[in-house]
């Protein structure tokens, strides 16, 4: 082996073992003792001072290596004690309540300040600019009188203010509905969303929108019938994608479907 | 300009920036530093953090991959941001909008994933959390905290995100949690 090819070989030492150092691989792939013996090779043929300086960085690059190694392997032996199935344990183990604290011990939130953009402030400066005056605006609305008074829960829940319950339940709870009604069979989703009310309409559309969206029931176009299968799932399956399906229910929509169904 | 004057506007501009956030995640990059405050932007940067340290604050700086010893081009690629130096009161991280079970759900995925070698199935993840909440409020935390950079998803698989390398010390959260309740 020429010269020339030893000394090629001693910057490629330098540079494997720099790339290992930036990129934090395993520094064991690297054979420290074989390349030191290779060094002491070249140190005792080379005569130029670059060669000398060639040998040191090729010699400082591996001593760094070395203690990289160290450090892997500090490192590795301390991620033993993160075993994945000693923290799963704890998770379940753990409230929810709990888990946050562990979480605020360890979390160091982003401090920032958000300003409004040059193109926000054109818009607010115009906004205002073309305000009217308070006495302009003042005195056009009759004079209201506030009083308090205090409100049951059941009040409030009938005056839709208010829910039974949590969300969670109600959207468990429809879907044990939608379930229920497709046992009979094929169940289309307007004859699903029919109801006495153009309310309890909406408000089924929009849970029916929930169940749709997670997973929890499937729609199924039928040109025949122009109009959508509910499809239940008994358990709730993954939503790839983000297909969207609008079905408008104006007021008009409803009435038509209804009377059509009263029809039938 | 004198020197000591040069060096006290590069540290007024440095805050401007870490701090007033540009884009919609917050942070700068290196080489955004480098180009407003010079070459020599690593030692403002390095005088701006012991200066925020008066108020609690530090310098975070996040690289794009694991690097054990960074280079110049490294952190020009990095994401430089403020966050607090200590880690935050729960009643304040509670008053910034967070409720307690997102953030346990949270303390669960990053130390699960953490010890799982920094990826895990989404679908593992879900069975996990819907044991202690219910699914559809699962589904919408994990899109939360991707859409937030708490977690990164590729591939129907979940990885720690860059918010979650900027704010939360991943080690400590997992030495946290295996010592929670053990010491009595």
């Amino acid at each position: 082996m020429s010269f020339k090819v030893k000394r090629e070989y001693v910057e490629r030492i330098i540079s494997t073992c720099e790339r290992v150092l930036r990129r934090g691989v395993d520094p064991f792939t690297i054979e420290v003792e074989r390349y030191i013996k290779y060094l002491k090779d070249f140190l005792s043929q080379s005569s130029s001072t670059e060669d000398l300086i060639l040998d040191l960085e090729a010699l400082e690059a591996l001593s760094r290596v070395v203690e990289f190694q160290g450090r892997w392997i500090r490192d590795k032996s301390f991620k033993l004690y993160f075993d994945p199935l000693i923290i799963e344990a704890k998770v379940k183990s753990l409230s929810l309540s709990d888990l946050a604290h562990v979480l605020c011990q360890a979390l160091r939130p982003i401090a920032s300040v958000k300003m409004i953009s040059r193109v926000g402030f054109e818009e607010a400066a115009k906004y205002w600019f073309n305000l009217p005056p308070l006495k302009d605006r003042w005195g056009r609305l009759p004079h209201q009188i506030f009083t308090i008074e205090s409100m049951s829960i059941e009040d409030l829940i009938r005056e839709k203010l208010a829910l039974r319950g949590s969300f969670s339940e109600m959207v468990e709870e429809f879907w044990r509905r939608v379930k229920d009604s497709s046992k009979d069979g094929k169940i289309y989703y307007w004859d699903f969303i029919k109801s006495n009310s153009f309310e309890e309409s909406v408000l089924k559309a929009y849970m029916l929108s929930y169940l749709v969206s997670y997973g929890y029931v499937g729609l199924d176009y039928d040109p025949k019938a122009d109009d959508y299968v509910i499809i239940p799932y008994e358990e709730r399956i993954q939503v790839l994608g983000s297909n969207s399906i609008a079905v408008s229910i104006s007021y008009d929509e409803w009435l038509r479907r209804v009377k059509d169904v009263g029809k039938g | 300009m004198s020197e000591r004057a040069d060096l006290s506007s590069k540290i007024e501009r440095a805050a401007q920036l870490l701090l007033i956030q540009r884009h919609r995640r917050p942070g700068v990059k290196g080489w955004e530093l480098r180009r407003s405050l010079g070459r020599r932007y690593l030692d403002i940067i390095k005088v701006l953090d012991e200066e925020l340290a008066k108020f609690g604050l530090k310098v975070k700086i996040v690289f794009m991959e694991e690097v054990s010893e960074p280079k110049a081009e490294d952190y020009d690629r990095a994401l430089f941001m403020v966050t607090f130096r200590y880690p935050a009161k729960i009643t304040d991280v509670l008053t910034a909008g967070w409720s307690i079970d997102e953030l346990g759900a949270l303390a669960a995925c990053i130390s699960i994933i953490n010890s799982r070698g920094g990826s895990v199935r989404m679908r593992d993840l879900e069975d996990l959390l819907a044991e202690k909440l219910p699914r559809w409020r699962v589904e919408l935390l994990l899109e939360r905290f991707v859409r937030l950079g708490y977690l990164d998803v590729k591939d129907d698989h979940l990885s720690i995100g860059w918010r979650s390398k900027a704010e939360i010390d991943v080690d400590l959260l997992s030495l946290r949690l295996i010592s929670y309740g053990s010491s009595g």
